[in-house]
């Protein structure tokens, strides 16, 4: 196969750690990068040896023409930026999550894709890292029983909930989720990468394979724990940011029991691994794991979760509106600080 | 003080199956007598008759001629506040009120500044604190058994205000009933649903954060086949427990395994009661119990309706799953 051209939009920190992915790869040339500030493009194009740089990405795409494009801005760009990458005849788009900050741009983004025979995929690196993979396993192979919940906590849905909501998808092997009930606190809303998020919130899923997951965000957010998976037979917890160590309580532990996670953990960063991952699924024309479908659904799970809010409902799956009903409330003066009860 | 040879007249009021199976527990009890009973649609009064109770169809006109030391309500639920604000009336020395005390916040309060002020002890049905198996639980934690508490859910397959009440009470007893800071929750109702002939809700999700840092999940509703269990299940630093069906547990000292939970001896509710009243230390269903788990509840429907999280003590004292009904929000 012929060299792939990659570039980066974004220098910032995100767009510099796709960029190790495209830098490793012997598959690839990663040609140029834009950011409309100088300071970050110079920067980025010195760490990686990047001989073009761009301050309007448009220019970008027209001139290097690259395969596969990386779009590492805030989350209110990746729209426009994804579509017009994806009209511009590149092979294959690498986005930062979240999506977008609409479930209607989430989805227009990803059709975008489709209909251009672009291939989408999202930085959900969670799936190629060492504890994650571990806890799939142990509750796919009988460890704990059968996996009956899956439940995670997080500062916010949006920006860090879409791993966490993206995780149970894998622990859950993509199977549909059928309905969610949840509730969101915006009274000390804050804004992450340029779209609001809850102070507090909280979404209860239910699968359509019977298995349930809770998200508990912000206030809600359990103490030094990022996942934990319950089965009929046992518990798997995942620490949050090593605070404390994986563990297991299953009838095969003997107690709570730190599993070995060397072997998974010498294969690599994780972000790098998503991007190889990539490369290797166009190289080998096969779905790369973080395809947009996946990434969709786990999307879809947060924009519910506010319609739940709005609504003072369970909402059952596909979600039939396309805006964010968080934004819409807070612009509206329904939540935040201004209550109109 | 009452001596502790005092023999307690009880009444009755609402003779329904509630009513009577409330009865049989509280003649269990070697020194309490269940002496009348007022029931105004006179339900089962032939085999109260036959066993020797006085029943009256006015539970006024009862307690104006009996002399009684215990009165057990087991009206609807709707009536509980009238019913057990004129009880309190009377000169008695216990009131033992079924769960849930009321619909509304406020309603529990000024029954429980009555009984204060009248000094009646006063007990609220919510006797899982006492029953094997789920009590056992308790002293289970309290020795240990699964290390520092760290998350209680609670899961019961009704509604929060008539059934969830006993499982979210539960989750509070074992929390050492530490005071619930907030409260975050939503409910779910697409057309009627009733409940001990209440209009509630179809499905309901809660957190609560407690004061001692226990992270509390509330779940309840009949939602999905196989119907939802009863169920609480406590992880600790050591280990974790599931009481539902049965009750078991696991933790570093089991090796992991599957270990049910010991039968401890419990009191019975009714004897505890006794020995409140004779000047024991209190009763696990002391009625101050029964509002702050009210509260939460009720929390959950004022969180719905106000879409954000809800700090405790509550402001508002009324019932917003009413208030919501009543403006049209909730079907």
């Amino acid at each position: 196969m012929a060299m792939l051209k990659a570039g980066v939009i974004g220098c910032g920190g995100r767009g510099q750690s796709q960029a190790r992915g495209y830098h490793v790869s012997s598959d690839v040339d990663l040609v140029a990068c834009a950011d409309p500030l100088e300071a970050a493009r110079t920067a980025f194009a010195e760490r990686f040896g990047v001989k073009n740089t761009y301050s309007d990405y448009r220019q970008m795409l027209e001139k290097e023409k690259p395969d596969i494009v990386s779009v590492a801005t805030w989350t209110p760009l990746h729209r426009e930026i994804t579509i017009t990458a994806a009209h511009s005849g590149v092979r294959a788009i690498h986005s930062e999550k979240p999506m977008a900050p609409s479930w209607g741009d989430a989805k227009q983004m990803n059709q975008a894709c489709v209909d251009n025979n672009v291939v989408l995929t999202f930085s959900h690196q969670r799936r190629f890292a060492a504890p994650f993979i571990k806890a799939k396993q142990l509750a796919n192979d009988g460890t704990i029983g059968q996996l009956c919940r899956v439940e995670g906590t997080c500062p916010n849905l949006l920006d860090w909930g879409t791993h966490w909501f993206d995780i149970f998808f894998f622990y859950n092997n993509d199977e549909p989720a059928e309905w969610v009930i949840g509730q969101i606190d915006a009274s000390e809303a804050q804004e992450v990468f340029g779209v609001p998020v809850e102070s507090s919130g909280l979404s209860w899923v239910g699968w359509e394979n019977g298995v349930e997951g809770l998200l508990a965000t912000g206030g809600a957010a359990e103490k030094d724990i990022s996942n934990r998976l319950i089965g009929t037979e046992g518990i798997i917890e995942i620490g949050s940011q090593n605070a404390k160590p994986m563990r297991v309580l299953s009838s095969k532990s003997q107690g709570w029991t730190v599993p070995d996670l060397s072997d998974l953990e010498s294969k690599g960063n994780e972000t790098v691994l998503s991007v190889l991952d990539l490369i290797d699924a166009l190289k080998n024309d096969r779905e790369p794991e973080l395809i947009g479908w996946k990434a969709l659904q786990a999307t879809e799970l947060i924009f519910v979760t506010y319609e739940s809010s709005r609504r003072r409902a369970k909402i059952y799956l596909p979600l039939d509106v396309e805006d964010s009903a968080l934004v819409t409330m807070l612009e509206s003066g329904m939540i935040g600080n201004t209550l109109d009860t | 003080m009452p001596s502790e040879t005092k023999n307690y007249r009880a009444a009755l009021i609402g003779a329904g199956s509630r009513g009577m199976g409330l009865r049989d527990e509280a003649n269990q009890a070697d020194r309490i007598s269940v002496v009348a009973t007022a029931d105004p649609v006179e339900t089962n009064f032939e085999s109260l008759k036959t066993e020797g109770v006085v029943v009256y169809k006015d539970f006024e006109r009862m307690l104006e001629v009996e002399s009684v030391d215990i009165v057990l309500v087991a009206t609807p639920v709707r009536t509980h506040y009238d019913v057990a604000k004129r009880v309190l009336e009377f000169p008695i020395t216990a009131l033992y009120l079924e769960k849930p005390m009321s619909t509304r916040l406020w309603q529990a309060d000024e029954l429980i500044r009555k009984a204060e002020e009248e000094n009646v002890y006063f007990v609220v049905g919510h006797q899982l604190r006492y029953s094997p198996g789920w009590a056992d639980v308790k002293i289970l934690v309290m020795q240990g058994a699964i290390g520092k508490v760290e998350y209680i859910r609670a899961r019961r397959g009704w509604p929060l205000l008539t059934h969830h009440t006993h499982q979210t009470d539960l989750m509070r007893y074992y929390a050492d009933d530490s005071p619930a800071e907030w409260v975050l929750g939503q409910i779910h109702r697409s057309g009627s649903f009733l409940s001990e002939n209440i209009e509630l809700e179809m499905q309901a999700l809660g957190f609560v954060q407690f004061e001692n840092g226990i992270f509390g999940i509330i779940e309840a509703g009949q939602y999905k086949q196989p119907p939802v269990e009863n169920m609480v299940m406590l992880i600790g630093e050591k280990g974790e427990i599931r009481v539902g069906p049965d009750a078991h547990y696991r933790s570093e000292d089991t090796n992991g395994t599957w270990t049910p939970v010991p039968q401890f001896e419990q009191p019975d509710i009714f004897e505890d009661l006794l020995h409140w009243i004779e000047g024991g230390p209190g009763h696990r269903s002391a009625a101050r119990n029964g509002r702050d788990t009210l509260e939460i509840l009720l929390a959950i429907y004022e969180s719905s309706r106000s879409r954000s999280r809800i700090s405790l003590p509550m402001e508002r004292r009324g019932n917003a799953f009413e208030e919501m009904r009543a403006d049209g929000i909730l079907p």
